[in-house]
């Protein structure tokens, strides 16, 4: 064969190959997403918890000092602060992993590419949390791994191509963390904001009801609780939206598994510009989060 | 036809011992009760301003968010520290709690149930099975009192 022949196929090879990897930085993107999506919910619980005891502490009896009742709030939910930051590895370790795979995939994201940065470290955050109580240790050493085969692919050479062996080797810890992910979001997170949206709905209902100006020499004396409806109903609103949030979560986190399935599936028979459909039903799952929260 | 292995599958999934997300699950359901309770017992003093009870209600509601809180806090760790057959027990008795708060409008039975509720939430956190199956025990004393 001739030197110019062989650069030729060369060159083919490698068009395919980046052509082949399209859907894995697709999804690789996607999945990163999804990670970027859930980080608020880590953060939020204590935020919510303390939004909450500010709306009780407003309603209570005695002295009211706006900012005693602050701190009084912080303190009381410290605990959902912490838990929330170590609820937040399991979506680091999966956005480290994700992103991993798009540069893995020697192709451009056609989806979230801005989103992409470079690892968070995951691997090594974990690692310093293994062997203590804070999570079952079956979890860590899922989040750990998926964090770690991520470090692997950026780092070493060797593996710089991806294989389907990469991918199955990954997929229990994968399907361990995600599922991690949902029991914190769906059941814990949203047990919280249920919680709040309880004393803010009561509230609003009395704002309401103290409104009433019988005579217009009665309206000046309701203006304060007039005007406090719309924060209420604001605060009402964002509990909402994150709620709302959480399910379109659920559904593209279960959606990431598939798409992660199919992946390994059809690993040598997708070519070309063809796209994997569970792929694509992933990525408009994760695109479905984007466009809730666009309107927070 | 189901073969000896199906079956024998099948009693062993039955009988398995719940997973750390299970005991997580349990935490999260018992925090729900707990937080609404916490709830229905603020928006009774905000519209009884002066029963007098609202002291005792006051004194509930905020031990009922301490647990609330503790009990996310600790369905997030996954304890790990599984608790058998209570855990079943636990589940069922957080849905009875939570079917009779729907159900139940009068303060009195609420306030016993709150107190049970919090004992509840105790033997919970720590953990331990004797505790919570006695605790269970109130909890059904208390609605069947209510």
């Amino acid at each position: 064969m001739s030197k110019r022949l062989l650069i030729a196929v060369l060159a083919a090879c490698l068009g395919g190959c980046a052509a082949q990897m399209q859907p894995v930085a697709d999804f690789g993107a996607a999945a990163n997403h999804v990670a970027i999506a859930y980080h608020p919910f880590a953060a939020d619980m204590g935020v919510s918890c303390e939004q909450r005891e500010r709306y009780v502490a407003l309603a209570n009896p005695g002295p009211f000092d706006d900012a005693a009742a602050e701190r009084a709030a912080a303190a009381t939910c410290a605990p959902l602060k912490e838990a929330g930051a170590t609820a937040a590895l399991f979506g680091q370790a999966l956005g480290d992993y994700a992103t991993a795979l798009v540069k893995a995939s020697g192709a451009k994201a056609a989806v979230f590419d801005a989103d992409l940065k470079g690892l968070s470290g995951a691997a090594a955050a974990l690692a310093t949390k293994d062997g203590t109580p804070i999570f079952d240790s079956s979890k860590v050493s899922a989040a750990s791994k998926i964090a770690r085969a991520a470090a692997a692919l950026f780092t070493e050479a060797k593996i710089q191509v991806l294989t389907r062996q990469t991918l199955a080797d990954n997929h229990d810890a994968l399907v361990v963390t995600v599922d991690a992910m949902k029991t914190y979001a769906d059941r814990i997170y949203t047990g919280q904001l249920t919680t709040t949206r309880g004393v803010m709905t009561g509230e609003l209902d009395r704002l309401v009801r103290a409104s009433t100006a019988p005579t217009q020499s009665e309206v000046e004396s309701r203006l304060p609780w007039r005007y406090a409806q719309a924060a209420a109903r604001a605060d009402i609103a964002a509990n909402e939206l994150q709620a709302r949030r959480v399910r379109a979560f659920d559904k593209a986190a279960d959606a990431l598994v598939a798409a992660h399935s199919d992946l390994i599936a059809n690993f040598d028979k997708i070519g070309g510009a063809r796209r994997l459909e569970l792929v694509s039903e992933f990525v408009a799952q994760a695109q479905a989060i984007s466009d809730d929260a666009a309107a927070l | 036809m189901p073969t000896a292995a199906d079956i024998a599958a099948a009693a062993l999934a039955a009988t398995s011992v719940p997973t750390a997300a299970d005991t997580a699950e349990a935490l999260a359901d018992l925090a729900d009760v707990a937080g609404h309770t916490s709830t229905l017992l603020f928006n009774y003093r905000r519209d009884h301003p002066d029963a007098p009870d609202v002291e005792q209600a006051l004194n509930l509601e905020q031990t009922l968010d301490v647990r609330a809180i503790a009990l996310r806090a600790q369905a997030v760790k996954l304890l790990g520290s599984d608790v058998g057959l209570a855990l079943a027990q636990l589940k069922d008795a957080a849905q009875k709690v939570d079917d009779f708060l729907a159900a139940e409008q009068k303060i009195e039975g609420r306030l016993v149930l709150a107190s049970s509720v919090v004992g509840l939430a105790g033997a919970a956190l720590v953990g331990d099975a004797g505790g919570i199956l006695s605790a269970v025990v109130a909890v059904h004393a208390a609605l069947k009192a209510a």
